[in-house]
């Protein structure tokens, strides 16, 4: 399972690397560029330090929200041509049943997910630095006020704060996040394992892509209207989710055919 | 690689090869000659079908195995000689067919034949 | 003459259609250990997707397959060794990277020979898989297939695209795999060359098996060389 694993972290590592980079340089750059906007500049130390916690936690959501969008759009579609096509002669034929193939997958999306994140977060004080600079280079006056006025318990005490909140109650709510992403992971390969049965495969293109819609429609459907009176969201989400592991690795082992 | 006519089985133009060699003395009396590996790759053949031909040069006396070792020449110098003649005659049995389908007498046989062996 | 007769892959009634074309028409075959096996047939006879098969790539079929006397699960990918007619390694990795995989997935892989071979080959380790041509690609392959020590070799046109002198090349390393208790299925159109490294032949045509012979009682019978018999019986297929 390991060397699955690694195997698929190996995969993108590069691509991702490169684009980590460009993402912290960009924030730095944000931050350095965003001190200059007028409005910025007039503030004094207390208005800018306030400003700069409302920025970066803004930014900060907003780009958890885009990251997840762009990061399971990459592994949905890097799943489908690795598993079903060309590149599947390999992951195929290695020794390893479909549920580790699968599992592999959907536990090294949740790496990577889990990996920029971080990165984000790593973004964020990257920005910081980059208003700090600016402002040294700018106002030498604000500057000071800003690192003696400032206390660095207080800012470090936030950040605590905020990092503590995701532990809440033994870290319950962490657990559902965890478990949802994972779900969806697992539902959004089952989706695409479907479209790929030879009996679907083997319908016009155009017909396929209704049977992919008409897939996609019902799971939303059910995960709107399914009501199991005393379970919550997050548990049918993962109840699907683990159901939809089982069929895909199913799938996988016993219906499809690789690049038919 | 080795040069087969793939219209006859493999082993029999194999069997004669070695044999060949043995006349021609490559293959000396009490010599071991190489494993089956060994003859598989040098013929580009199959190692079942090295094993064919061996066991049928066996059959004929003209390999010995030895337990464990490998096979060895098992002919002395009279029978050498004895399938050198067979040998020979066969390839010239060929040639006096073709030259008696051409009409060329013993004579000129014999004439013709001395002349191409000293040129050779 | 030591013959094995157990048995090591066993094909029953496999039938695999596309559509309404099919591609396997109630194909039925058993193979012997300590066997070098000819699939022989004309392109789209149904050797590639027999291979596949085999090596776990299709697996929406009828029929029963079973190699070692096991259906086609990681058991068998494990005793595999697979050599697809295309490249199939993906365009990140480098030749070492796709050595690194093989020795961390097969236990029978030998790194040393993989590396010798790929020398052989004048390929260099650093290379991307980007970078290179589809002939070195399928070298590569080669290497990585033959550098494992598998009891059964499933090879789909290993002569394929490769120029005369490379053929008698691959044709050594793959006698030089050659192991008693194991077995070698190598699929050809390229009759010619490779016919005399074949214990048995298989000829395919329109998904069925035409004839299963041993190659040399064939030669023996019929004074003809197995490329005769192939365009013999092929023959009318080139003019459909």
């Amino acid at each position: 399972m390991m060397r699955l694993i690694k195997l698929e972290l190996i995969q993108c590592k590069n691509q991702y690397m490169t684009l980590m980079f460009i993402v912290m340089g960009g924030f730095f750059l944000m931050g350095f560029a965003g001190y200059h906007l007028e409005s910025v500049r007039g503030m004094n130390a207390m208005e800018m330090v306030s400003t700069i916690y409302g920025v970066t936690a803004f930014v900060f959501m907003m780009g958890v929200t885009l990251l997840c969008f762009v990061v399971l759009v990459r592994v949905f579609s890097t799943f489908a041509s690795s598993m079903f096509n060309r590149n599947g002669y390999l992951y195929n034929t290695l020794p390893v049943t479909s549920y580790e193939l699968v599992a592999s997958k959907i536990i090294a999306a949740f790496i990577w997910l889990v990996i920029f994140g971080l990165v984000l977060l790593a973004s964020m004080v990257v920005m910081t630095i980059g208003i700090l600079l600016a402002v040294l280079m700018d106002n030498m006056d604000i500057f000071r006020q800003l690192i003696t006025q400032v206390d660095l318990r207080y800012v470090l005490n936030r950040c605590i704060y905020f990092f503590m909140a995701l532990f809440d109650g033994n870290g319950y709510y962490l657990f559902q996040s965890v478990m949802m992403i994972l779900s969806t992971i697992s539902i959004g390969y089952t989706i695409i394992t479907l479209v790929h049965l030879p009996l679907i495969q083997q319908m016009k293109k155009a017909l396929r892509y209704v049977v992919y819609l008409i897939v996609i429609v019902l799971m939303i459907l059910a995960m709107e209207y399914i009501e199991l009176p005393f379970l919550d969201t997050w548990m049918v989400l993962t109840i699907i989710g683990i159901l939809g592991y089982g069929l895909t690795s199913y799938l996988v082992a016993h219906k499809i055919d690789v690049a038919g | 690689m080795f040069e087969f006519n793939k219209n006859e089985p493999l082993w029999q133009q194999i069997i004669l090869d070695i044999q060949t060699k043995i006349a021609s003395g490559y293959y000396t009396t009490g010599t071991q000659i190489e494993s089956v590996r060994e003859l598989a790759s040098i013929y580009g053949v199959n190692p079942n079908t090295i094993v064919k031909s061996l066991s049928v040069l066996e059959d004929k006396g003209i390999l010995k195995t030895e337990r464990g070792i490998g096979k060895f020449v098992d002919m002395d110098e009279a029978a050498i000689e004895e399938m050198k003649i067979e040998l020979a005659s066969r390839l010239i049995q060929n040639v006096v067919k073709q030259c008696k389908a051409m009409g060329v007498d013993q004579i000129l046989f014999d004439a013709i034949a001395k002349k191409e062996y000293m040129h050779e | 003459m030591s013959e094995n007769n157990d048995v090591m892959i066993q094909i029953d009634h496999v039938t695999k259609s596309y559509g309404s074309t099919k591609a396997l028409d109630d194909f039925s075959l058993q193979l012997s250990t300590g066997k070098i096996i000819g699939l022989l047939g004309p392109n789209g006879s149904g050797k590639t997707t027999l291979m596949k098969i085999l090596a776990g790539l299709i697996h929406d079929y009828c029929g029963s397959v079973t190699i070692d006397g096991h259906t086609i699960d990681p058991y068998t990918k494990s005793i595999v060794a697979y050599l697809s007619d295309e490249p199939y390694f993906p365009k990140w990795m480098k030749i070492r990277d796709g050595i690194r995989l093989y020795h961390d997935f097969y236990t029978d892989f030998d790194v040393e020979k993989c590396m010798h071979l790929i020398k052989q080959m004048e390929l260099d380790p650093n290379m991307s898989i980007k970078s290179m041509s589809k002939g070195m690609n399928e070298k590569f392959l080669l290497a990585l297939c033959m550098a494992r020590n598998a009891l059964v070799y499933i090879l789909d046109e290993p002569i394929g695209g490769v120029d005369p002198a490379a053929r008698e090349e691959i044709m050594e390393t793959i006698l030089s795999n050659y192991n008693p208790n194991g077995l070698m299925v190598i699929s050809t159109h390229l009759v010619k060359d490779i016919e005399r490294i074949f214990d048995e032949v298989v000829l395919i045509k329109q998904g069925s098996v035409v004839l299963h012979r041993n190659a040399e009682e064939l030669r023996e019978e019929r004074n003809q060389s197995i490329d005769d018999l192939f365009v013999e019986v092929f023959r009318h297929d080139a003019f459909n």
